[in-house]
């Protein structure tokens, strides 16, 4: 296997009793892509993300992360080993503070035991310490310090998404899954969005994204996964999936990706 | 104080132990027990037995009486906490029923339903008190550190929290054996308080008065906990006249309903008394009264 | 001898399927478990006792009014507590705790109004009992089994072959897609909660007039849960079969071992499942969305 691939799904199916959600997906991600996947509704593109960070487990196939074997794996234990996601519905803790959701994402720089916990040792005292630091950091890194006690319901809608980016990179990922990250966003956030998103990855982070806004998907992403009922109708570079005769079909008729990327 | 009061107070101290411990469970990693009663009859009655039979010291049998509690509450939460649905609910429920059938059963151990006299002495107001401010100043630890952090994370949003990193399973499963090792210790502080057990003493209505003061109180409040405890076991006491059982539970069970569905996080809801929230709360009415805004 | 335990065990069977598979049409909707069933079951014995015992001692009669009673009050449950949770989203542990509250509220006044001691249901069936296969079945277990059958059969016609029952599997597997598709999700729930209330308003009933009834009783909706469970949590004829299964076992291990034995069995056939077979015998294995 190349050492630049970071994740790759070797003919991964999912089927939920007589429906098949997606069917013999194979696919290459390469370190430091900005990969998007796109797709009608219901096309299989959350089924996946849930496939690879173990929330379902896969009918068949394999899924590879850093060429190890990660299709058994338990939900956290594939976060512990570098992938984070986002949620296509936003699932922060609603009723804690900005600052508590993302400290909490930190938990596992901090290593000090139970015993420690309930007894409040000085080494406990010492990490919570270097906790905050860092949850701080994370959180003015989005630009959310000023809110970190406001309850993370409480915040509109655009900054919760970047609450929820902010957890997700907390856990010190290698590989970023985000959900529909730009949902719901006016365009002046979804410009902040997309650059943002280009900064993580100059800084190392590889990222899959799955998103609607065609505007976003075309100018950020270097390469792209084109999902059709369960099944890959398309991978390439934005030119390359923009001209495809079935994606444009696939879509609502033909020519409509070229213009809703806005050429 | 008049030993009366004083023995209101440490049945308020005992049962705070057991609703701390509901507390940790459902207040704070959000999974619902309807039986934990029943984790206090095991407490009560290892205890009780192994002071009586075994003739060991009063401390050792709390101590038998928490490690029985907390295995037989491992044995069921490694059973259930796994499974995806109401199966946990479910087995607690009928572990509520089946510890208090073992204890009728075997009557020629246990007493059975004619009860368990003669119980060694040891539970005083001091011990109780004690015992209560160790606990409660642990808990406070625990719930400030990332484990009662990651335990706070499962019951605001489970899936989130895996996909973060935290091990789920495994943080349900101490958030149980906090609760029952709790619950197992103030069963067996009161056997040797009452000096007799029975086993109507742990039944359907205790395991629900449980969950009641920890709703009422508040989810995600320890101080929540506290008062709603307290204000609950003294207040049939001070409503001596005309406070039958059967009324005050309905009132309850009604409470219930409307504060879940009013007012969910209850009296203290998510919020502690603690320095920083006493600061918060006089420099806002300074602002207010100075024209702030 | 064994012959006359099966028809008992049938027959208990019954009560408890009526019980369960009200409570699993709530599960497999809403997915969570009403602790309120055991409300209408109550209220179900009481009814029965009240209309035979002081207005009109016909069994009937007494019969149709406790399932109607039964599915007022479910109804009344629904609209009041979970209606309004279901509304905001709540999480599923709230409207366990909300069940809680109900049933600790309906069973203690019911002590309140009726006083914690037993009721019997006088005696306005003078039948024989009946000699089926060398047994002598009373005729109590005749009329329990016989109508339990036809109730069991119906609800399986309603929701199999009518458009309320189509409406209900549709929600059963995806409740927002159902919703989308047209149906009135908050009346389709309502209509489920009726069903189940009548259901165990009948077992109730059933219970007051092999037994008594009283302010406790409800609580043998745990044995309605634990043949759910056995039978398979989200499958409603599972949840029959479970029942119906645990109800000849505590029987027979009630006439030939002893009868304190009974519940202890019973729980542990709950254990039993758990360990070996989670998802019981005809049990679903579903996944949650993210």
């Amino acid at each position: 296997m190349h050492d630049n691939i970071i994740l790759s799904l070797k003919e991964l199916t999912k089927q939920f009793g007589g429906i098949i959600a997606v069917s013999n997906i194979n696919l290459d991600v390469e370190k430091e892509d900005i990969f998007g996947v796109i797709g009608p509704n219901g096309a299989g593109k959350t089924t996946i993300f849930n496939l690879i960070t173990g929330i379902y487990a896969p009918t068949s196939g394999k899924i590879y992360f850093n060429g190890e074997d990660i299709t058994k794996y338990k939900t956290h234990i594939i976060s512990q080993k570098g992938i984070a996601r986002t949620f296509q519905n936003i699932r922060l803790f609603n009723n804690l503070s900005s600052y508590d959701n993302i400290l909490i994402a930190c938990h596992d720089s901090a290593k000090y035991d139970l015993a420690s916990g309930f007894l409040r040792t000085r080494e406990c005292k010492k990490q919570e310490k270097e906790l905050a630091i860092e949850a701080k950091r994370a959180l003015n890194s989005v630009g959310l310090l000023e809110k970190e006690n406001i309850k993370a319901s409480s915040l509109p809608y655009g900054e919760q998404r970047k609450l929820e980016l902010a957890r997700a990179i907390a856990t010190k990922p290698n590989l970023l899954l985000l959900d529909e990250p730009a949902a719901g966003m006016n365009p002046n956030e979804t410009k902040a969005l997309m650059e943002f998103i280009k900064k993580l990855n100059k800084d190392g982070y590889t990222i899959a994204v799955i998103e609607h806004d065609m505007k976003f998907v075309m100018n950020t992403c270097n390469r792209i996964l084109v999902l059709s009922f369960g099944k890959k109708i398309c991978e390439g570079n934005p030119e390359h999936v923009k001209s495809d005769k079935e994606v444009n079909e696939a879509y609502f008729g033909k020519g409509i990706l070229v213009r809703e990327a806005g050429l | 104080m008049n030993s009366y009061w004083l023995g209101v107070s440490t049945l308020a101290g005992i049962y705070l132990i057991a609703t701390l411990g509901v507390s940790i469970l459902t207040g704070f990693t959000g999974l619902f027990s309807m039986g934990h009663a029943g984790f206090m009859c095991i407490g009560a009655y290892v205890s009780a037995l192994s002071t009586n039979f075994f003739g060991v010291p009063f401390y050792i049998g709390l101590i038998f009486g928490v490690i029985a509690a907390v295995l037989v509450g491992m044995l069921v939460g490694f059973s259930t906490l796994k499974l995806r649905g109401d199966y946990f609910v479910i087995t607690t429920l009928a572990l509520g029923e089946i510890v208090k059938l073992v204890v009728e059963n075997f009557a020629n151990v246990t007493g059975g339903a004619k009860g368990l006299p003669d119980v060694v002495a040891g539970t005083t107001f001091k011990i109780v008190l004690v015992l209560d401010i160790i606990i409660i100043i642990l808990l406070v630890n625990f719930l400030k550190s990332k484990h009662g952090r990651n335990c706070i994370a499962i019951r605001e949003e489970e899936l989130a929290a895996k996909v973060i990193g935290i091990d789920v399973m495994k943080y349900k499963m101490i958030a149980m054996s906090i609760s029952c090792a709790l619950t197992g210790l103030s069963g067996g502080l009161l056997a040797h308080y009452m000096h007799y057990l029975h086993p109507v003493m742990f039944n359907m209505v205790k395991s629900n008065e449980l969950i009641v003061m920890v709703i009422l109180g508040g989810q995600g409040s320890l101080i929540g906990t506290v008062v709603s405890t307290i204000f609950l076991v003294f207040l049939p006491e001070i409503l001596r006249v005309g406070s039958a059982q059967e009324w005050r539970m309905f009132l309850y069970g009604v409470l219930v309903v409307i504060v879940i569905i009013a007012r969910p996080s209850g009296l203290f809801g998510n919020r502690e008394i603690n320095l920083k929230t006493i600061k918060n709360f006089f420099k806002n009415i300074r602002l207010k009264t100075l024209g702030g805004n | 001898m064994l012959i006359q335990q099966l028809f008992t065990g049938l027959s208990i069977g019954g009560i408890y399927a009526l019980m369960a598979v009200g409570y699993s049409l709530i599960y497999s909707l809403l997915n969570f478990t009403n602790f309120a069933h055991s409300i209408a079951v109550t209220v179900g014995a009481y009814t029965g006792f009240l209309i035979l015992s002081k207005y009109i001692p016909n069994l009937y009669i007494a019969l149709v009014m406790a399932i109607i009673i039964g599915g007022i009050i479910s109804a009344f449950i629904e609209t009041i507590s979970y209606r309004p949770l279901l509304n905001k989203g709540a999480k599923r542990i709230y409207l366990l705790i909300a069940g809680l509250g109900l049933s600790t509220a309906g069973e203690n006044l019911l002590i309140i109004i009726f006083g914690g001691r037993f009721k019997a249901y006088p005696n306005i069936n003078n039948a024989n009992p009946i000699n089926i296969l060398g047994a002598s079945i009373g005729s109590v277990d005749i009329i329990i089994l016989i109508v339990s059958v036809i109730t069991l059969i119906l609800v399986e016609i309603l929701i199999q072959k009518s458009k309320v029952g189509l409406a209900i599997r549709g929600a059963a597997f995806d409740l927002d897609v159902t919703s989308l598709m047209g149906v009135n999700v908050n009346r389709l729930i309502l209509i489920v909660f009726i069903i189940a209330g009548s259901l165990a308003g009948l077992s109730g009933f059933f219970l007051g007039m092999k037994y008594t009834a009283y302010p406790a009783l409800g609580q043998m909706t745990t044995k309605a849960f634990i043949g759910a469970v056995l039978g398979g949590l989200g499958s409603i004829q599972g949840a029959v079969l479970g029942a119906i299964i645990l109800g000849i076992i505590e029987t027979l291990i009630s006439a030939f071992i002893s009868s304190s034995m009974r519940d202890i069995v019973s729980f542990s056939i709950l254990i039993l499942v758990l360990m070996i077979r989670p998802n019981g015998i005809m049990g679903k294995i579903t996944e949650d969305k993210a």
